[in-house]
């Protein structure tokens, strides 16, 4: 019998990494490990589950800087290169390797999977991976929710109303732009939910966001079914929580299913082992050693000494893990549903990069997971957030708590030492962008076939506010590598938000230098960005109701 | 790690939208050369019109587009050089501010800058007091009330010195409501403001004291209708529940208690409780805790209440171990790198057997029955690797382009088991 649901959300992102000015850009490299390791191993599984007839239900967050890479030509075209490149280097390995029978194999196997990949990117997606998953929601099997523009920590923007605004509406936007239809949900970036943010969410039309465990359990007043069953906020849109056992057994690092022996090594890749001079025109054109992505050792155990990687075995662990995981899930939601009065939900949200690029099986698991649940027992099925708010549309109301669901459960991995410096610029800057947007209201609202050199040097001033708000150029900072990498990132869109800003006040826009940012900050090219940041623009929703009752409850609400 | 230099001068390529008919001879003095105004038509990216894009970010030609054959972008040759030289920081020191972020439920952190032209002002203002003067943020806790500047629930002052920019506060409460004001504390105690900060309210660290069940009834789209179960007989039967519905005066009442932050969202005024709602509240609704408590036991309750996200692995006895989801990945290159190997010392021997050799360049040389490709100069080369205890056959055969002449190269490479010794002196 039917006794509970699972949700399994994978949270999809990268930065804007997109460095058309140079041939070879270091950072692009994990938007394409990203796409061969975890998007293509995905859609593969996804398609295969649909073929086979196996009723799946995942959730996906796909934010807007990973969407708007994941469909821009220069970027899909370097991602061939560097697959290209990968198949060579495949193929010269399965040479390389012809007697040495532990390694052969292994060669083999990473030359088939790139051939594949580039079957599926080229021939079967037509190099645009988000009609993928485009694909999997309009068939139902994938719930894809929307997340803010540029993956902005909310809680520290909220200084200025306006930049969550934007970063809000800016998201919902651009989703409705890339899938065609509203986003049912929104995912907070790194869970960094404050209370009065679901109002913004209401306002997009949002139904529902998603917390971390003590987000819930320390809401007010208390939730009367923990983090198993979403609560209202005031606002009406509903907060689900993340729930911690699940959640453990995948993300430990030491006692969850990716730690296991028979797992592939990561930390182990060929662009570090092998002799120099052989592995020079695959690794960094400067010279200096990077992962290519071929890996030929398993994890063994807490030991520096590395046995070769035997895909059987760990495919085998990825099966009798996935049983573990239904195993738990049945028994926690029988315990659950004997307390509650509707059927319980466990949510496990991870960051989908989990999957295929640091745990190599992780694609797999969730492939085994989805048919063991399927097929293999009665009491939990899969379920979207969506979904499972139509099922059930009463439930608790309460005001979540500040939370995310990083380091210690609040701000600090985004607010230290090591970034705090960040903020004093960006909310100066949102400030300076709300006042611009006063000052040019009548030349923002106005529209035009062709756009002035006014509104396009404003909304290029937005998407470089936004792209600089980005929460992964703190969280680098925080971690202590790449860190040149992202002060420069915030200091180059601070710098070119105040060129834009100057020139636009003194009337003096340097046609060729915007034009140059434009191309390389393309992101929300087509976008009326500066929009965004009159607060009094009414949001689209609004004038779609026609009772004027409803308009006024609506107001009241707003 | 080096780094791949950010360029600062870019040069584009002409479009042939943005410059159709200057004709060019000498590629230096078309780089000076300004074009047109009106030939500066904006295309946005991604609309019908799809030249722009094409031509500077994908130069892919049909066929090479089928094959997947990458087609390298040609390096941007521009008009004009532009400068984007991004290496300062936006210069903040001309405005006066002082903002409040809350960190966590126990720290806050403030930051501020002071315009020369306010200390001017406050020089002016305070005479001969200024120099003996000192800075302090000045903490306002402001929980449940409307802040005026005078009713603080308790107020405190922080030294701080002129020339750090910012500081976390330490708190020893959750869930409050906080504002600050910077300024200038003469040595009669006299107070003189030079920003006042925003208003913050720290996050709540453990359950909040109130267990009252209040449910919600949301039609997308259409309407939200929260309520409460009473029950007028007080017979405290499920059948005899009837629901309550609820006024938006009702919640933002029931909020306004706790939680002054709701008031600026439900931009309410002067707030009352429903006196029937009041006497239900609390009294004849659910109560909650048997089922959030009873759900879990008393470990379980030690690990929420010192953050849920911290997910406590105890490990042996009783060693405490901290993994939150952030740590563990969230950006690809940070995490990368961080998580990198922590050998202290180690020694590895790998083997690689190369076989070169040369024939007429029109010749078909094979390894085994495998063909080997030949360079343009009849050289070749192979690479092998070389396993402990391995063992390369290298049967190579060439046969002359008329076929006429095949010629045998026999040998075979082979390594000898391994030996490992490890001395500790």
């Amino acid at each position: 019998m039917l006794k509970g649901y699972v949700c399994l959300l994978l949270h999809t992102h990268l930065p804007f990494v997109r460095h058309p000015e140079e041939e070879n850009f270091l950072e692009e490299s994990w938007l394409y490990e990203a796409i061969t390791e975890t998007y293509i191993p995905l859609i593969q599984i996804f398609d295969q589950l649909i073929k086979d007839g196996v009723d799946f239900r995942v959730t996906m967050s796909l934010t807007p800087p990973l969407a708007s890479m994941l469909q821009d030509p220069l970027l899909q075209n370097r991602y061939i290169r560097h697959l290209n490149k990968l198949i060579e280097l495949s193929e010269k390995e399965i040479e390389r390797t012809a007697y040495d029978k532990l390694y052969h194999g292994l060669a083999l196997m990473y030359n088939r999977k790139f051939l594949e990949a580039k079957e599926i990117f080229l021939n079967h997606y037509q190099r645009n991976l988000v009609a993928a998953f485009k694909k999997f929601q309009d068939l139902g099997f994938v719930e894809i929710i929307a997340s803010a523009a540029t993956h902005g920590f909310l809680p520290n923007l909220q200084v200025n109303p306006a930049s969550v605004n934007a970063q809000i509406k800016i998201g919902v936007d651009y989703y409705i732009k890339t899938f065609g239809c509203p986003p049912k949900g929104f995912w907070l970036p790194e869970c960094a939910y404050y209370p009065g943010v679901d109002n913004v969410l209401k306002e997009a039309g949002i139904r529902y966001f998603i917390v971390d465990s003590h987000g819930i359990l320390h809401a007010d007043p208390r939730p009367k079914y923990s983090v198993y069953a979403p609560l209202f906020c005031p606002s009406g849109v509903a907060a689900f929580g993340r729930d911690w056992e699940s959640s453990k057994q995948v993300w430990s690092a030491k006692e969850g299913y990716p730690g296991d022996a028979d797992y592939r090594e990561y930390y182990r890749d060929i662009g570090f082992e092998l002799d120099y001079e052989y592995i020079k025109p695959y690794i960094h054109q400067l010279g200096f050693r990077t992962n290519t992505g071929i890996k030929y050792w398993r994890i063994t155990g807490n030991t520096e000494y590395k046995e070769v990687y035997r895909p059987d075995w760990a495919r085998e662990k990825a099966a009798s893990h996935a049983g573990n995981f239904m195993f738990n899930r049945e028994k926690q939601v029988e315990h659950l549903s004997a307390h509650m009065d509707r059927k319980p939900l466990i949510l496990a949200p991870y960051d989908a990069e989990l999957f295929g690029h640091w745990w190599y099986e992780g694609p797999l698991w969730i492939d085994f997971l989805m048919r063991k649940v399927a097929f293999d027992q009665k009491t939990i099925k899969f379920i979207t957030p969506g979904e499972y708010l139509t099922k059930y549309p009463t439930n608790q109301m309460a005001m979540p708590s500040a939370s995310t669901w990083g380091w210690k459960g609040h701000n600090e991995f985004w607010l230290e030492g090591s970034n705090d410096w960040v903020y004093p610029h960006l909310h100066a800057a949102a400030e300076q962008m709300t006042e611009l947007a006063q000052k040019f209201a009548p030349q923002i609202e106005h529209k035009l076939k062709k756009k002035t050199l006014l509104q396009r040097a404003l909304n290029q001033a937005v998407r470089e506010l936004v792209l600089a708000e980005s929460s992964d150029w703190p969280f680098i900072m925080k971690t202590n590598t790449m860190v040149p990498y992202a002060h420069k990132r915030v200091k180059q869109h601070l710098n070119r938000f105040g060129k834009l800003r100057e020139d636009i006040l003194h009337d003096t826009i340097d046609v060729d230098w915007l034009t140059e940012v434009e191309w390389r900050d393309n992101i929300f090219a087509d976008m009326d960005c500066a929009e965004y940041y009159l607060l009094q623009k009414k949001p689209k929703k609004i004038k779609s109701v026609k009772t004027t009752k409803l308009k006024r409850k609506k107001k009241a609400y707003a | 790690m080096a780094k791949p230099k950010q360029k600062t001068k870019i040069k584009k390529s002409p479009t042939p939208n943005r410059l159709p008919s200057v004709p060019q001879t000498n590629p230096s003095s078309f780089i000076l050369q300004q074009p047109p105004l009106q030939n500066l038509a904006y295309q946005p990216i991604g609309s019908s019109d799809h030249r722009y894009d094409a031509l500077r970010d994908t130069p892919v030609n049909s066929t090479a587009h089928a094959s997947g054959e990458y087609v390298p972008v040609q390096p941007p040759k521009l008009r004009k050089a532009v400068d984007l030289n991004d290496s300062t920081l936006p210069d903040l020191s001309s405005a006066t501010r002082l903002r409040l972020m809350a960190r966590d439920p126990h720290w806050i952190h403030a930051y501020w800058q002071v315009a020369p032209a306010t200390i001017d002002e406050a020089q002016k203002s305070l005479g001969r007091h200024f120099d003996h003067s000192h800075y302090v943020l000045r903490m306002h806790d402001i929980t449940s009330i409307n802040f005026n500047g005078r009713n603080a629930n308790k107020s405190f002052d922080i030294e701080i010195d002129p020339k750090i920019k910012n500081w976390y506060v330490d708190m020893w409460q959750d869930n409050v409501s906080y504002c600050a004001q910077i300024g200038l504390k003469t040595p009669h105690g006299e107070f003189y403001q030079l920003a006042e900060s925003n208003c913050i309210h720290t996050p709540r660290a453990s359950f909040s004291d109130r267990g009252d069940v209040i449910w919600m009834d949301v039609t997308p789209g259409v309407s939200k209708k929260p309520f409460i179960f009473v029950d007028p007989s007080g017979k405290g039967k499920r059948s005899s529940r009837i629901r309550w519905y609820l006024t938006e005066d009702d919640i933002k009442a029931y909020y306004s208690k706790l939680f002054p932050m709701l008031r600026k969202i439900f931009r309410s005024g002067r707030l009352t409780l429903r006196k029937s709602l009041h006497r239900f509240l609390g009294k004849y609704i659910e109560g909650d805790d048997d089922l959030l408590l009873g759900l879990h036991n008393n470990a379980w309750l030690r690990k929420t209440l010192l953050g849920a996200s911290e997910e406590l692995v105890e490990q042996g006895e009783g060693v405490l171990q901290t993994i939150g989801a952030s740590e563990t990945v969230t950006s690809l290159g940070g995490a990368s790198e961080r998580m990198s190997k922590q050998r202290k010392f180690f020694f590895e021997l790998g083997t690689e057997l190369i076989v070169y050799g040369r024939t007429e360049p029109d010749a078909q040389v094979l390894h085994g029955t495998k063909n080997v490709p030949l360079r343009p100069d009849g050289t070749f080369s192979m690479r092998f690797a070389l396993p402990d205890d391995g063992f390369i056959p290298l049967d190579f055969k060439a046969i002359s382009h008329d076929k006429i002449e095949i010629r045998k190269i026999l040998t075979s490479a082979k390594r000898a088991k391994t030996n490992y010794q490890t001395e500790i002196v």
